[in-house]
């Protein structure tokens, strides 16, 4: 009974403190809650002064992803351009660039991850479904796509050019895009610039500059002398940065999507690129 | 009614546990006003602490910085250049553009063929990439800074002026080779669109080369850059570390010398001297760092007796004498300025000088910043001039080129931009290089 009676009372305490503790954080919820609202009420009265609106659906997140360092694999990459090309001779060309040449076709590969393949007709059928067979693509090379990305079109004179940004992990990376040329229906090249394979090391994002910080970092460089009205999106993701020994970094990126363009903001530097 | 009492037992214990796990779950979130999930609180606790870089791409091979050139100019399809010559990090954003370029073309030369002066300047007039590093340097190492190996058909040039440029639908590679004069031409594995497509997004200015500006300037280095750049550099303060200030364990220690078996003593000027059998160190007053070694003993690089080239002594001698002089340089910056060969004896000297904000710097008393002496693959002998140099806040604004060039009209040459440390001051002036 007494024992019964102990536990009843370590219970109460127990729920009381707990009471407490959730009160305590609440409150620091509702205080850091309405902190963040003042700072975007307050950017967005800024940028309004600057005669530019953000759009009331821009949603403006806190985290940025870990910058993260990948390194070439070039049995891997070999493997891979195997899967499009046939089993295939590898040829140095010196500079770490390869040369991998199969029966259906040729591809060369970079250190700084840029790369081409060229397709013979019969190496892949015809297909009208372009953004599939280019998707289909990605996959055979383990190169991630941006899935809310929308695929770049342009069809002129029976040729078609479809453009996907590339991704790593579900992020997409922003300079790093492969273009897909089809000639009527067949897939004639393949180009462009990828993440490169294995990771090995990352860096915290602790430090990084979150979107409200990005944005003023973007008034600063609108004032220089760029045109801008309307913000219409904001989003995280990747700048790759790439050596032609091999390694490259994804950098951590805040992608401003305005009325005049794309920019992207380092997320440690603040420094504007517009993205071409 | 035993049973209801233990089943009664048993929910009672499991709710205080459930409450004192929320307890601390709630107390640790409250605590650190933390809006991560108890799951990421747990793994928190348990990751060893936060993520830290555990590779960079800042260098090519280890320890080597990328070599920024001391001038660098972009021309366009149309002949317009844009050049950047003063401020390190103009220069070395820009470079960064076409470094991995550089580095392919040094991996990937073939077929080499010789220009003459006028295919040269020819080359230099459309669609290029030219750059100049004032002292030459082995294609070798620059390979390797830029991470690649050098190709068999350039391991044994050197050059301090290189260019890689579109030749129709090719990327080639030109240089002055340093030690015969000669100008060389080499295909490459590159398409000249990669080129092409990033110079064509560069916006020009009103750079140009002597050579391109008739007669006026005819006594001058045909290659100097006439920049459009106002030149304001920053000024300075320099001094030297007393040998008090310097971290004597770790000199010791980037010598292969044990401090616990090292005796020290001092001079009648104040130097320390520290001996560890036949190695010594020596520390003056004004900033000079001896070290010196004889016979086995001195062995700090038995991996270069089979004399790999210029290129290892270059890279190792950077690695040693970064880890020492960095730490006390302030803003100055070390480069790589010369190696020499001797057969007789056999011997290397290889050389590093100070740079200030991208512009060389010379020494008061002459000479240079760090000469590091092997013999055979053995280090022997390690002078270093220990500077530290700090930026003031103000500006300076030395001569323009255009007045800097009339330094040349009686004896030609090329005139270069130097900061001169004089040990109390400094100051930038124009110098015949």
């Amino acid at each position: 009974m007494e024992k019964s009676k102990i536990k009843n009372l370590i219970i109460i305490v127990l729920a009381l403190v707990d009471l407490f503790l959730m009160l305590i954080v609440i409150n620091d919820e509702v205080k850091t809650s309405a902190a963040r609202q003042y700072k975007i009420d307050s950017v967005r009265a800024v940028f309004a002064e600057n005669d530019i609106t953000i759009d009331k659906s821009v949603r403006l997140q806190d985290e940025i992803p870990k910058a993260l360092y990948l390194k070439r694999d070039e049995t891997a990459e070999k493997y891979r351009a195997a899967r499009l090309i046939g089993d295939c001779t590898t040829e140095d060309l010196g500079g770490n660039i390869y040369c991998y040449t199969g029966s259906l076709g040729q591809a060369t590969f970079r250190g700084t991850g840029e790369f081409e393949i060229f397709l013979l007709s019969n190496a892949l059928e015809n297909n009208h479904e372009h953004v599939s067979v280019a998707k289909n693509v990605l996959d055979e090379l383990a190169i991630e796509y941006a899935k809310d990305e929308e695929p770049q079109i342009t069809e002129n004179n029976g040729t078609t050019v479809v453009t996907l940004t590339c991704a790593y992990k579900g992020t997409p990376i922003y300079n790093a895009q492969v273009q897909f040329t089809f000639l009527n229906d067949y897939l004639k090249t393949v180009e462009g610039r990828r993440p490169l394979d294995d990771a090995y090391g990352e860096t915290t994002s602790q430090g990084a500059e979150d979107s409200i910080t990005a944005l003023m970092s973007f008034l600063s460089y609108v004032r220089s002398g760029q045109l801008c009205t309307e913000i219409t999106d904001l989003s995280a993701g990747y700048s790759v940065q790439t050596q032609v020994s091999g390694d490259c970094a994804l950098n951590p990126v805040w992608c401003i999507t305005s009325d005049t363009g794309r920019y992207y903001v380092d997320g440690f530097t603040g420094k504007t690129e517009k993205i071409i | 009614m035993k049973a209801k009492i233990m089943a009664s037992n048993a929910i009672k214990n499991i709710t205080i546990a459930v409450l004192l796990v929320a307890a601390v779950f709630l107390a640790v979130r409250a605590y650190t006003y933390s809006s991560e999930t108890p799951w990421d609180l747990v793994t928190g606790l348990f990751s060893g602490g936060d993520d830290s870089a555990k590779g960079s791409t800042g260098a090519g091979s280890d320890n080597l910085e990328v070599p920024v050139p001391a001038y660098i100019m972009i021309t366009s399809p149309s002949g317009e250049h844009y050049a950047v010559k003063y401020g390190y990090q103009l220069k070395s954003d820009l470079f960064s553009q076409y470094s991995a370029l550089l580095g392919e073309a040094l991996g990937s030369a073939d077929s080499p063929q010789k220009l003459t002066e006028d295919q040269w300047q020819a080359t230099l007039k459309y669609s290029n990439v030219f750059v100049d590093y004032l002292y030459p340097r082995p294609l070798s190492y620059l390979a390797s800074c830029l991470g690649v190996k050098v190709s068999d058909k350039l391991a044994d040039m050197d050059a301090s002026r290189l260019c890689i440029g579109c030749d129709g639908d090719d990327l080639i590679f030109t240089f002055v080779n340093s030690g015969s004069g000669s100008i060389y031409s080499y295909s490459t594995a590159l398409d000249s669109d990669i080129l092409y497509s990033q110079i064509v997004q560069q916006s020009m200015d009103n750079s140009h080369f002597a050579f391109e500006m008739g007669e006026e300037y005819s006594y001058l280095d045909s290659y100097f850059i006439f920049s459009d750049e106002e030149i304001s550099l920053r000024s300075a303060v320099i001094s030297a570390p007393a040998a008090g200030d310097l971290n004597i364990q770790a000199l010791l220690s980037a010598f292969n010398m044990s401090d616990r078996a090292s005796q020290e003593y001092s001079e009648g000027d104040g130097s320390m001297v520290y001996v560890d059998g036949s190695k010594s160190l020596r520390v003056e007053n004004g900033g000079t760092v001896v070290f010196s070694a004889a016979g086995a003993d001195g062995a700090l690089s038995e991996d270069l007796m089979d004399t790999a080239g210029k290129s290892k002594y270059i890279e190792q001698a950077q690695s040693l004498v970064s880890s020492v002089i960095l730490p006390y340089s302030g803003v100055g910056r070390l480069t790589y300025s010369g190696c020499d060969l001797s057969s007789s004896p056999s011997t290397t000297l290889v050389t590093f000088n100070y740079t200030l904000d991208g512009v060389p710097v010379t020494l008061g008393a002459g000479g240079s910043a760090v000469t590091v002496k092997y013999s055979g693959g053995d280090i022997i002998r390690v002078e270093m001039k220990l500077r530290t140099y700090t930026y003031t806040g103000t500006q300076e604004s030395p001569l323009p080129e255009n007045q800097a060039a009339a330094l040349a009209s009686v004896t030609g040459g090329f005139p270069v931009l130097f900061y001169e440390d004089k040990e109390s001051s400094g100051s930038y002036n124009w110098l015949l290089f």
